[in-house]
Protein backbone atom coordinates (compact mmCIF):
# COMPACT_ATOMS: atom_id res chain seq x y z
CA UNK A 1 0.00 0.00 0.00
CA UNK A 2 1.28 4.01 -0.78
CA UNK A 3 2.69 5.21 2.35
CA UNK A 4 0.00 7.02 4.92
CA UNK A 5 1.11 10.34 3.73
CA UNK A 6 0.76 10.20 0.71
CA UNK A 7 -2.75 8.76 0.42
CA UNK A 8 -3.15 11.59 2.45
CA UNK A 9 -2.33 13.65 -0.65
CA UNK A 10 -4.75 11.98 -3.02
CA UNK A 11 -7.52 11.48 -0.05
CA UNK A 12 -11.13 10.68 -1.42
CA UNK A 13 -12.87 12.66 -3.73
CA UNK A 14 -10.23 13.16 -6.19
CA UNK A 15 -11.21 11.98 -9.61
CA UNK A 16 -9.74 11.58 -12.92
CA UNK A 17 -11.09 13.17 -15.64
CA UNK A 18 -9.97 11.43 -18.51
CA UNK A 19 -11.16 14.00 -21.87
CA UNK A 20 -11.84 12.38 -25.23
CA UNK A 21 -8.78 11.03 -26.80
CA UNK A 22 -7.48 9.09 -23.89
CA UNK A 23 -10.58 7.18 -23.85
CA UNK A 24 -11.28 7.32 -28.14
CA UNK A 25 -8.66 6.61 -28.93
CA UNK A 26 -5.47 6.02 -26.86
CA UNK A 27 -7.24 3.74 -24.37
CA UNK A 28 -3.73 2.35 -24.45
CA UNK A 29 -3.04 5.21 -22.15
CA UNK A 30 -6.31 4.89 -19.81
CA UNK A 31 -5.55 1.36 -19.57
CA UNK A 32 -1.63 1.92 -17.94
CA UNK A 33 -3.32 4.50 -15.90
CA UNK A 34 -5.30 2.36 -14.53
CA UNK A 35 -2.66 -0.73 -13.87
CA UNK A 36 -0.66 1.79 -12.14
CA UNK A 37 -3.20 3.17 -9.63
CA UNK A 38 -4.23 -0.60 -8.60
CA UNK A 39 0.02 -1.01 -8.42
CA UNK A 40 -0.56 1.62 -5.88
CA UNK A 41 -3.65 0.62 -4.35
CA UNK A 42 -5.47 3.73 -5.30
CA UNK A 43 -9.11 4.17 -6.34
CA UNK A 44 -9.88 7.21 -8.39
CA UNK A 45 -13.47 7.65 -9.51
CA UNK A 46 -14.31 8.83 -13.00
CA UNK A 47 -15.05 12.51 -13.44
CA UNK A 48 -17.86 12.84 -16.20
CA UNK A 49 -18.62 16.70 -16.56
CA UNK A 50 -20.85 18.11 -19.06
CA UNK A 51 -18.61 17.79 -22.43
CA UNK A 52 -15.21 17.72 -23.14
CA UNK A 53 -12.74 20.02 -22.07
CA UNK A 54 -12.95 21.18 -24.39
CA UNK A 55 -9.94 20.89 -26.31
CA UNK A 56 -7.64 24.20 -26.31
CA UNK A 57 -5.58 23.19 -29.33
CA UNK A 58 -8.56 24.40 -30.96
CA UNK A 59 -11.37 26.02 -29.19
CA UNK A 60 -8.88 28.19 -27.26
CA UNK A 61 -7.45 29.55 -30.54
CA UNK A 62 -10.63 29.50 -32.64
CA UNK A 63 -13.08 30.69 -30.04
CA UNK A 64 -11.74 32.21 -26.68
CA UNK A 65 -14.83 33.04 -25.23
CA UNK A 66 -16.74 29.88 -25.45
CA UNK A 67 -13.86 27.48 -24.35
CA UNK A 68 -13.59 29.29 -21.25
CA UNK A 69 -17.26 29.32 -21.12
CA UNK A 70 -17.63 25.18 -21.53
CA UNK A 71 -14.45 24.86 -19.23
CA UNK A 72 -16.37 26.77 -16.44
CA UNK A 73 -19.94 25.15 -16.70
CA UNK A 74 -17.17 21.77 -17.33
CA UNK A 75 -15.54 22.35 -13.53
CA UNK A 76 -18.93 24.13 -12.09
CA UNK A 77 -20.62 20.72 -12.86
CA UNK A 78 -17.84 18.47 -10.97
CA UNK A 79 -16.60 21.24 -8.54
CA UNK A 80 -19.29 20.03 -5.76
CA UNK A 81 -17.84 16.12 -6.10
CA UNK A 82 -14.24 16.56 -6.29
CA UNK A 83 -11.76 18.05 -4.20
CA UNK A 84 -8.93 16.85 -7.03
CA UNK A 85 -9.07 16.29 -10.43
CA UNK A 86 -5.93 14.74 -12.54
CA UNK A 87 -6.09 14.85 -16.14
CA UNK A 88 -4.12 13.02 -18.56
CA UNK A 89 -4.05 15.83 -21.15
CA UNK A 90 -2.41 18.87 -21.58
CA UNK A 91 -4.92 19.93 -23.09
CA UNK A 92 -7.79 19.04 -20.45
CA UNK A 93 -5.05 20.78 -17.94
CA UNK A 94 -4.67 23.55 -19.72
CA UNK A 95 -9.51 24.27 -19.85
CA UNK A 96 -9.75 23.14 -16.28
CA UNK A 97 -7.05 25.01 -14.79
CA UNK A 98 -8.02 28.55 -16.56
CA UNK A 99 -11.78 27.79 -15.46
CA UNK A 100 -10.77 27.18 -11.67
CA UNK A 101 -10.77 31.29 -11.44
CA UNK A 102 -14.42 31.12 -12.34
CA UNK A 103 -15.80 28.69 -10.38
CA UNK A 104 -16.66 28.94 -6.10
CA UNK A 105 -14.67 26.64 -4.42
CA UNK A 106 -12.93 24.66 -7.33
CA UNK A 107 -10.79 21.25 -7.09
CA UNK A 108 -7.26 21.29 -7.28
CA UNK A 109 -6.78 20.59 -10.80
CA UNK A 110 -3.63 18.35 -11.33
CA UNK A 111 -1.61 17.36 -14.22
CA UNK A 112 -1.16 13.29 -13.99
CA UNK A 113 2.71 14.18 -13.40
CA UNK A 114 1.54 16.47 -10.79
CA UNK A 115 -0.33 13.68 -9.02
CA UNK A 116 2.20 11.04 -10.00
CA UNK A 117 5.42 12.96 -8.16
CA UNK A 118 3.63 12.65 -5.07
CA UNK A 119 3.45 9.23 -5.05
CA UNK A 120 7.66 8.62 -6.52
CA UNK A 121 8.50 6.86 -2.94
CA UNK A 122 5.98 4.32 -3.69
CA UNK A 123 6.32 4.21 -7.71
CA UNK A 124 9.99 3.99 -7.03
CA UNK A 125 9.74 1.14 -4.76
CA UNK A 126 7.33 -0.76 -6.81
CA UNK A 127 10.03 -0.41 -10.18
CA UNK A 128 10.55 -4.15 -11.10
CA UNK A 129 11.70 -3.72 -14.39
CA UNK A 130 14.28 -0.93 -14.75
CA UNK A 131 14.58 0.49 -18.09
CA UNK A 132 18.17 1.24 -18.05
CA UNK A 133 18.99 0.38 -22.02
CA UNK A 134 16.16 2.59 -23.13
CA UNK A 135 17.30 6.02 -24.47
CA UNK A 136 14.09 8.39 -24.36
CA UNK A 137 13.57 11.66 -25.99
CA UNK A 138 11.16 13.93 -23.28
CA UNK A 139 8.55 15.95 -25.50
CA UNK A 140 6.75 18.27 -22.56
CA UNK A 141 4.33 19.69 -24.79
CA UNK A 142 3.53 23.44 -24.70
CA UNK A 143 1.20 23.80 -21.98
CA UNK A 144 3.35 22.51 -18.95
CA UNK A 145 6.19 25.02 -20.22
CA UNK A 146 3.97 27.61 -18.25
CA UNK A 147 5.09 25.72 -14.66
CA UNK A 148 8.97 24.84 -14.64
CA UNK A 149 7.70 22.36 -11.30
CA UNK A 150 5.71 20.39 -13.76
CA UNK A 151 8.29 20.27 -16.18
CA UNK A 152 10.78 19.09 -13.48
CA UNK A 153 7.84 16.35 -12.37
CA UNK A 154 8.21 15.28 -15.97
CA UNK A 155 11.41 14.74 -16.06
CA UNK A 156 11.81 13.44 -12.88
CA UNK A 157 8.96 10.51 -13.56
CA UNK A 158 10.50 9.44 -16.80
CA UNK A 159 14.31 8.98 -15.23
CA UNK A 160 12.50 7.38 -12.08
CA UNK A 161 11.70 4.48 -14.40
CA UNK A 162 15.50 3.96 -14.83
CA UNK A 163 15.30 5.60 -18.79
CA UNK A 164 17.86 7.70 -20.04
CA UNK A 165 17.12 10.78 -21.00
CA UNK A 166 18.53 12.47 -23.89
CA UNK A 167 19.28 15.72 -24.98
CA UNK A 168 17.85 17.19 -28.26
CA UNK A 169 17.77 20.27 -29.83
CA UNK A 170 14.10 20.52 -30.38
CA UNK A 171 12.90 19.39 -27.45
CA UNK A 172 11.37 22.85 -26.95
CA UNK A 173 9.48 23.46 -30.11
CA UNK A 174 5.85 22.46 -30.41
CA UNK A 175 4.38 19.17 -31.63
CA UNK A 176 2.30 21.21 -34.38
CA UNK A 177 -0.89 20.00 -33.34
CA UNK A 178 -2.68 23.42 -33.41
CA UNK A 179 -0.94 24.53 -36.51
CA UNK A 180 -2.11 21.30 -37.88
CA UNK A 181 -5.15 22.09 -37.63
CA UNK A 182 -4.96 24.97 -40.33
CA UNK A 183 -1.91 24.11 -42.29
CA UNK A 184 -1.24 20.36 -42.04
CA UNK A 185 1.35 19.98 -44.53
CA UNK A 186 3.28 23.08 -42.79
CA UNK A 187 3.13 21.15 -39.26
CA UNK A 188 3.98 18.06 -40.17
CA UNK A 189 6.99 19.40 -42.42
CA UNK A 190 8.41 22.32 -39.57
CA UNK A 191 7.56 20.28 -37.00
CA UNK A 192 7.28 16.83 -37.03
CA UNK A 193 9.61 16.11 -39.47
CA UNK A 194 12.49 18.54 -37.63
CA UNK A 195 11.68 16.79 -34.34
CA UNK A 196 11.58 13.04 -35.01
CA UNK A 197 14.93 13.71 -37.66
CA UNK A 198 16.29 15.31 -34.00
CA UNK A 199 15.18 12.81 -31.81
CA UNK A 200 16.82 9.89 -34.62
CA UNK A 201 19.95 11.81 -34.80
CA UNK A 202 20.59 11.82 -31.16
CA UNK A 203 19.59 8.10 -31.07
CA UNK A 204 16.47 7.76 -28.62
CA UNK A 205 14.54 4.78 -28.72
CA UNK A 206 11.30 6.55 -28.05
CA UNK A 207 10.04 10.00 -27.75
CA UNK A 208 7.69 10.20 -24.45
CA UNK A 209 4.97 12.85 -24.35
CA UNK A 210 2.86 13.60 -21.57
CA UNK A 211 -0.39 14.49 -24.03
CA UNK A 212 -2.53 12.90 -26.64
CA UNK A 213 -2.60 15.72 -29.11
CA UNK A 214 1.12 15.04 -28.65
CA UNK A 215 1.42 11.76 -29.27
CA UNK A 216 -1.38 11.96 -32.16
CA UNK A 217 1.01 13.86 -33.99
CA UNK A 218 4.43 13.07 -33.13
CA UNK A 219 2.77 9.19 -33.98
CA UNK A 220 0.28 9.70 -37.36
CA UNK A 221 2.52 12.33 -38.47
CA UNK A 222 5.48 10.34 -39.05
CA UNK A 223 3.39 7.94 -40.96
CA UNK A 224 2.35 9.86 -43.35
CA UNK A 225 5.91 11.41 -43.24
CA UNK A 226 7.08 8.40 -43.90
CA UNK A 227 5.60 8.51 -47.65
CA UNK A 228 7.67 11.98 -48.16
CA UNK A 229 11.12 10.82 -47.42
CA UNK A 230 11.22 10.12 -43.81
CA UNK A 231 14.11 7.51 -43.45
CA UNK A 232 12.67 5.62 -39.97
CA UNK A 233 10.23 6.11 -37.39
CA UNK A 234 10.77 6.60 -33.70
CA UNK A 235 7.76 4.92 -31.17
CA UNK A 236 6.07 7.33 -29.41
CA UNK A 237 4.63 6.64 -25.54
CA UNK A 238 2.85 8.19 -22.98
CA UNK A 239 4.46 8.85 -19.58
CA UNK A 240 1.81 6.20 -17.74
CA UNK A 241 2.97 3.52 -20.33
CA UNK A 242 7.11 3.93 -19.77
CA UNK A 243 5.72 3.91 -15.91
CA UNK A 244 3.57 1.01 -16.01
CA UNK A 245 6.08 -0.75 -18.27
CA UNK A 246 8.74 0.44 -15.39
CA UNK A 247 6.21 -1.27 -13.15
CA UNK A 248 6.72 -4.71 -14.61
CA UNK A 249 3.59 -4.70 -17.18
CA UNK A 250 4.27 -6.38 -20.15
CA UNK A 251 3.22 -4.59 -23.80
CA UNK A 252 0.72 -6.64 -24.50
CA UNK A 253 -1.16 -5.94 -20.80
CA UNK A 254 -0.91 -2.06 -21.85
CA UNK A 255 -1.82 -2.05 -25.47
CA UNK A 256 1.36 -1.54 -26.88
CA UNK A 257 0.29 -3.61 -29.73
CA UNK A 258 -2.42 -0.45 -30.54
CA UNK A 259 0.13 1.54 -31.15
CA UNK A 260 0.25 2.92 -34.97
CA UNK A 261 4.18 2.73 -34.52
CA UNK A 262 4.91 -0.98 -32.96
CA UNK A 263 7.70 -0.56 -30.33
CA UNK A 264 8.94 -3.96 -30.70
CA UNK A 265 12.61 -2.85 -30.61
CA UNK A 266 12.20 -1.27 -27.74
CA UNK A 267 9.96 -4.14 -25.81
CA UNK A 268 12.99 -6.40 -27.26
CA UNK A 269 15.66 -4.29 -25.47
CA UNK A 270 13.68 -4.24 -22.22
CA UNK A 271 13.27 -7.82 -22.38
CA UNK B 1 -21.68 71.29 -46.71
CA UNK B 2 -19.38 71.40 -49.53
CA UNK B 3 -22.15 71.08 -52.21
CA UNK B 4 -23.55 74.74 -50.96
CA UNK B 5 -20.61 76.18 -52.35
CA UNK B 6 -21.54 75.08 -55.73
CA UNK B 7 -23.53 77.23 -58.47
CA UNK B 8 -27.39 77.56 -58.15
CA UNK B 9 -27.84 75.52 -61.02
CA UNK B 10 -26.12 71.91 -59.20
CA UNK B 11 -27.62 73.14 -55.69
CA UNK B 12 -30.67 72.90 -57.80
CA UNK B 13 -30.75 69.31 -59.02
CA UNK B 14 -28.89 68.03 -55.48
CA UNK B 15 -31.65 69.89 -53.28
CA UNK B 16 -34.45 69.98 -55.42
CA UNK B 17 -37.16 73.06 -55.49
CA UNK B 18 -38.95 73.68 -52.40
CA UNK B 19 -35.58 73.14 -50.60
CA UNK B 20 -34.39 75.86 -47.95
CA UNK B 21 -30.84 75.25 -49.52
CA UNK B 22 -32.15 75.57 -53.31
CA UNK B 23 -31.36 78.45 -55.97
CA UNK B 24 -29.88 81.70 -54.98
CA UNK B 25 -29.05 83.18 -51.64
CA UNK B 26 -29.23 80.04 -49.88
CA UNK B 27 -25.57 79.19 -47.81
CA UNK B 28 -24.09 77.37 -45.54
CA UNK B 29 -26.22 78.97 -42.75
CA UNK B 30 -29.29 78.67 -44.37
CA UNK B 31 -28.81 75.15 -44.66
CA UNK B 32 -28.07 74.47 -41.01
CA UNK B 33 -30.79 76.24 -39.99
CA UNK B 34 -32.92 74.04 -42.42
CA UNK B 35 -31.57 71.16 -40.83
CA UNK B 36 -32.24 71.89 -37.13
CA UNK B 37 -35.68 72.29 -38.25
CA UNK B 38 -36.03 68.93 -40.11
CA UNK B 39 -33.08 66.75 -38.42
CA UNK B 40 -33.94 64.42 -35.56
CA UNK B 41 -30.91 63.39 -33.39
CA UNK B 42 -30.01 59.41 -33.23
CA UNK B 43 -31.78 59.14 -29.91
CA UNK B 44 -35.01 60.20 -31.05
CA UNK B 45 -34.85 58.53 -34.32
CA UNK B 46 -34.25 55.22 -32.49
CA UNK B 47 -37.10 56.06 -29.86
CA UNK B 48 -39.61 56.74 -33.01
CA UNK B 49 -38.10 53.49 -34.88
CA UNK B 50 -38.55 51.23 -31.60
CA UNK B 51 -42.28 52.29 -31.15
CA UNK B 52 -42.96 51.92 -34.87
CA UNK B 53 -41.04 48.36 -34.85
CA UNK B 54 -41.57 46.78 -31.99
CA UNK B 55 -39.42 43.28 -31.14
CA UNK B 56 -38.92 43.35 -35.07
CA UNK B 57 -36.15 45.62 -34.57
CA UNK B 58 -33.75 43.03 -33.04
CA UNK B 59 -31.12 45.63 -31.87
CA UNK B 60 -31.04 49.40 -32.23
CA UNK B 61 -27.55 51.03 -31.78
CA UNK B 62 -26.82 55.42 -31.89
CA UNK B 63 -23.02 54.89 -32.60
CA UNK B 64 -22.91 59.15 -32.72
CA UNK B 65 -25.46 61.80 -32.47
CA UNK B 66 -25.99 61.00 -36.17
CA UNK B 67 -26.06 57.53 -36.87
CA UNK B 68 -28.45 54.99 -36.27
CA UNK B 69 -28.07 51.09 -37.08
CA UNK B 70 -30.69 49.13 -37.29
CA UNK B 71 -31.34 45.26 -37.35
CA UNK B 72 -33.89 43.51 -38.57
CA UNK B 73 -34.73 39.90 -39.89
CA UNK B 74 -34.76 39.06 -43.84
CA UNK B 75 -38.58 38.83 -43.62
CA UNK B 76 -39.03 42.39 -41.85
CA UNK B 77 -36.99 44.67 -44.15
CA UNK B 78 -39.62 45.86 -46.25
CA UNK B 79 -41.63 46.92 -42.77
CA UNK B 80 -37.74 48.37 -41.71
CA UNK B 81 -37.61 50.48 -44.29
CA UNK B 82 -40.75 51.63 -44.45
CA UNK B 83 -40.39 52.57 -41.21
CA UNK B 84 -37.35 54.42 -41.88
CA UNK B 85 -38.81 56.16 -44.54
CA UNK B 86 -41.79 57.66 -42.90
CA UNK B 87 -39.89 59.20 -40.21
CA UNK B 88 -39.21 62.18 -42.32
CA UNK B 89 -40.97 63.55 -45.19
CA UNK B 90 -37.25 64.84 -45.86
CA UNK B 91 -36.17 60.91 -45.58
CA UNK B 92 -33.81 60.08 -48.78
CA UNK B 93 -32.63 56.56 -49.83
CA UNK B 94 -28.84 56.70 -50.27
CA UNK B 95 -27.81 53.68 -51.13
CA UNK B 96 -27.01 49.52 -50.20
CA UNK B 97 -23.92 48.13 -49.22
CA UNK B 98 -23.42 44.69 -49.63
CA UNK B 99 -20.73 42.11 -47.62
CA UNK B 100 -19.97 38.95 -48.32
CA UNK B 101 -18.81 37.18 -44.63
CA UNK B 102 -18.54 33.83 -45.89
CA UNK B 103 -21.81 32.36 -44.99
CA UNK B 104 -24.44 35.34 -44.89
CA UNK B 105 -24.38 37.93 -47.29
CA UNK B 106 -25.38 41.22 -45.01
CA UNK B 107 -27.12 44.26 -46.63
CA UNK B 108 -27.09 47.62 -45.08
CA UNK B 109 -29.63 50.05 -46.56
CA UNK B 110 -28.71 53.35 -46.20
CA UNK B 111 -31.22 56.21 -45.31
CA UNK B 112 -30.47 60.01 -44.41
CA UNK B 113 -33.07 61.43 -41.97
CA UNK B 114 -32.35 64.92 -42.15
CA UNK B 115 -28.70 64.68 -41.33
CA UNK B 116 -28.85 61.51 -39.40
CA UNK B 117 -27.92 58.50 -41.20
CA UNK B 118 -30.23 55.10 -40.65
CA UNK B 119 -28.77 52.07 -41.14
CA UNK B 120 -31.19 49.01 -41.99
CA UNK B 121 -28.91 45.59 -41.47
CA UNK B 122 -30.22 42.42 -42.43
CA UNK B 123 -28.36 38.88 -43.21
CA UNK B 124 -29.20 37.02 -46.08
CA UNK B 125 -28.24 33.80 -45.48
CA UNK B 126 -26.21 32.42 -48.62
CA UNK B 127 -28.34 28.61 -48.52
CA UNK B 128 -31.28 31.60 -49.33
CA UNK B 129 -29.51 34.16 -51.52
CA UNK B 130 -33.03 35.80 -51.86
CA UNK B 131 -34.09 39.28 -50.91
CA UNK B 132 -37.24 41.77 -51.70
CA UNK B 133 -36.79 44.13 -53.73
CA UNK B 134 -37.06 47.22 -52.00
CA UNK B 135 -37.46 49.72 -54.62
CA UNK B 136 -41.29 50.45 -54.80
CA UNK B 137 -40.30 52.28 -51.80
CA UNK B 138 -37.27 53.63 -53.11
CA UNK B 139 -37.29 53.90 -56.45
CA UNK B 140 -33.31 54.61 -56.35
CA UNK B 141 -32.43 51.10 -55.12
CA UNK B 142 -33.35 49.45 -58.20
CA UNK B 143 -29.82 50.68 -59.81
CA UNK B 144 -27.78 49.09 -56.62
CA UNK B 145 -30.36 46.25 -56.13
CA UNK B 146 -29.25 44.97 -60.37
CA UNK B 147 -25.66 45.70 -59.27
CA UNK B 148 -25.36 43.42 -56.01
CA UNK B 149 -26.93 40.94 -57.85
CA UNK B 150 -24.44 40.98 -61.12
CA UNK B 151 -21.53 41.10 -58.81
CA UNK B 152 -22.65 38.88 -55.92
CA UNK B 153 -25.60 36.86 -57.18
CA UNK B 154 -28.34 37.76 -54.75
CA UNK B 155 -31.86 37.83 -56.05
CA UNK B 156 -34.29 40.76 -54.95
CA UNK B 157 -37.31 39.83 -55.70
CA UNK B 158 -39.76 41.25 -57.64
CA UNK B 159 -36.31 43.37 -59.26
CA UNK B 160 -36.60 43.76 -63.28
CA UNK B 161 -34.25 40.95 -64.89
CA UNK B 162 -31.70 43.45 -66.78
CA UNK B 163 -28.24 42.78 -65.66
CA UNK B 164 -26.73 46.00 -64.61
CA UNK B 165 -22.93 45.71 -64.88
CA UNK B 166 -21.72 42.36 -66.44
CA UNK B 167 -22.50 41.50 -69.97
CA UNK B 168 -25.25 38.72 -70.91
CA UNK B 169 -23.85 34.79 -70.83
CA UNK B 170 -21.62 35.93 -67.77
CA UNK B 171 -23.20 34.03 -65.28
CA UNK B 172 -20.06 34.72 -62.70
CA UNK B 173 -20.36 36.62 -59.94
CA UNK B 174 -17.05 38.29 -59.17
CA UNK B 175 -17.74 39.82 -55.29
CA UNK B 176 -19.25 36.38 -54.08
CA UNK B 177 -16.85 34.73 -51.58
CA UNK B 178 -16.93 30.48 -51.21
CA UNK B 179 -19.40 29.57 -48.40
CA UNK B 180 -16.75 29.43 -45.48
CA UNK B 181 -17.17 30.01 -42.10
CA UNK B 182 -14.26 30.60 -39.21
CA UNK B 183 -13.38 27.09 -38.61
CA UNK B 184 -10.66 25.73 -40.79
CA UNK B 185 -11.14 21.95 -42.42
CA UNK B 186 -9.43 20.16 -39.94
CA UNK B 187 -11.44 21.91 -37.07
CA UNK B 188 -14.47 21.31 -38.39
CA UNK B 189 -15.40 17.47 -37.75
CA UNK B 190 -14.31 18.19 -34.32
CA UNK B 191 -16.83 20.97 -33.98
CA UNK B 192 -19.86 19.02 -35.11
CA UNK B 193 -18.57 16.42 -32.31
CA UNK B 194 -18.55 18.58 -29.55
CA UNK B 195 -21.87 19.86 -30.62
CA UNK B 196 -23.31 16.82 -31.53
CA UNK B 197 -21.76 14.52 -28.76
CA UNK B 198 -20.63 16.92 -26.05
CA UNK B 199 -16.61 15.14 -27.01
CA UNK B 200 -14.61 16.34 -29.79
CA UNK B 201 -14.28 12.78 -30.50
CA UNK B 202 -16.07 9.87 -31.06
CA UNK B 203 -15.39 6.01 -29.86
CA UNK B 204 -15.03 3.68 -33.07
CA UNK B 205 -16.09 -0.35 -32.98
CA UNK B 206 -12.44 -1.27 -33.31
CA UNK B 207 -11.16 1.33 -30.28
CA UNK B 208 -14.56 -0.41 -28.24
CA UNK B 209 -13.13 -3.64 -29.17
CA UNK B 210 -9.28 -2.67 -28.35
CA UNK B 211 -10.74 -1.33 -25.11
CA UNK B 212 -12.76 -4.80 -24.25
CA UNK B 213 -9.53 -6.67 -25.16
CA UNK B 214 -7.49 -4.64 -22.35
CA UNK B 215 -9.99 -4.46 -19.69
CA UNK B 216 -12.40 -1.57 -19.95
CA UNK B 217 -15.70 -1.02 -20.50
CA UNK B 218 -16.12 -0.57 -24.24
CA UNK B 219 -17.97 2.78 -23.63
CA UNK B 220 -15.65 5.10 -21.91
CA UNK B 221 -15.93 7.38 -19.34
CA UNK B 222 -16.84 10.25 -21.08
CA UNK B 223 -19.35 13.09 -20.92
CA UNK B 224 -21.27 11.91 -24.15
CA UNK B 225 -24.11 9.64 -22.31
CA UNK B 226 -25.86 12.26 -20.79
CA UNK B 227 -28.08 13.91 -22.76
CA UNK B 228 -29.44 16.77 -20.15
CA UNK B 229 -25.07 17.78 -20.98
CA UNK B 230 -25.48 17.55 -24.25
CA UNK B 231 -28.09 19.84 -24.24
CA UNK B 232 -26.22 22.67 -21.88
CA UNK B 233 -23.59 22.23 -24.12
CA UNK B 234 -25.41 23.71 -27.35
CA UNK B 235 -27.68 26.21 -25.13
CA UNK B 236 -23.97 27.36 -23.98
CA UNK B 237 -22.90 27.69 -27.09
CA UNK B 238 -25.46 29.32 -28.63
CA UNK B 239 -25.64 32.28 -25.07
CA UNK B 240 -21.87 32.65 -25.86
CA UNK B 241 -22.33 33.06 -29.67
CA UNK B 242 -20.30 30.25 -30.87
CA UNK B 243 -22.68 28.97 -32.50
CA UNK B 244 -23.16 32.29 -35.23
CA UNK B 245 -19.35 32.80 -35.14
CA UNK B 246 -18.50 29.16 -36.44
CA UNK B 247 -21.58 28.65 -38.37
CA UNK B 248 -23.01 25.80 -36.77
CA UNK B 249 -26.47 24.98 -37.91
CA UNK B 250 -28.71 24.12 -34.15
CA UNK B 251 -31.35 22.63 -35.96
CA UNK B 252 -30.25 20.77 -38.62
CA UNK B 253 -27.14 19.66 -35.82
CA UNK B 254 -24.10 20.53 -38.42
CA UNK B 255 -21.65 23.14 -39.70
CA UNK B 256 -23.39 24.86 -42.49
CA UNK B 257 -20.39 24.58 -44.44
CA UNK B 258 -18.31 21.55 -45.45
Amino acid sequence: MVETRERVSVAAKAGVFWGCYIPALQPFAEAAFRLILDDLGLSLSDVRGIACCPSPFMFKILDYEYWLETARANLDAIASDFRAIVTLCNGCWDSLLHARDLVENPPEVLHIAEFLIGLRNALLKRIQTPLQNLRVAVHVGCKPRSKPSLVDAIHELTALTGARIVNWRTAKICCGYPLFLAKPDEALETRVRVKVEDVQQVGADAIVVVCPACFMLLERGQLVLRRKGLRQTTPVLHLVELLALALGHKGQEIGLDAHAIKPKALLESIG
Amino acid sequence: MRFLRWGPLVRQVLLGPGHPGHAQGGGAGAHEAYLRGVSMRAEEVAGKLREALGPKALRLETPTERRVFLTVAVEDLEDAVRAVLGLSREARFMTISAVDEGLDLELLYHVDVGGTVVTVRIKVPKEEMEVLDISHLAPAAEFIEREIRDLFGLEFVGLKPEKLYTPEGYEEKPLKKPMEGALPPQARPMAEALMGSACSVSVSRAVMRKRQDLGLPAMPPMAMAKPEALEEVRSLAEEVGFTERAGYDLEKKRLRYR
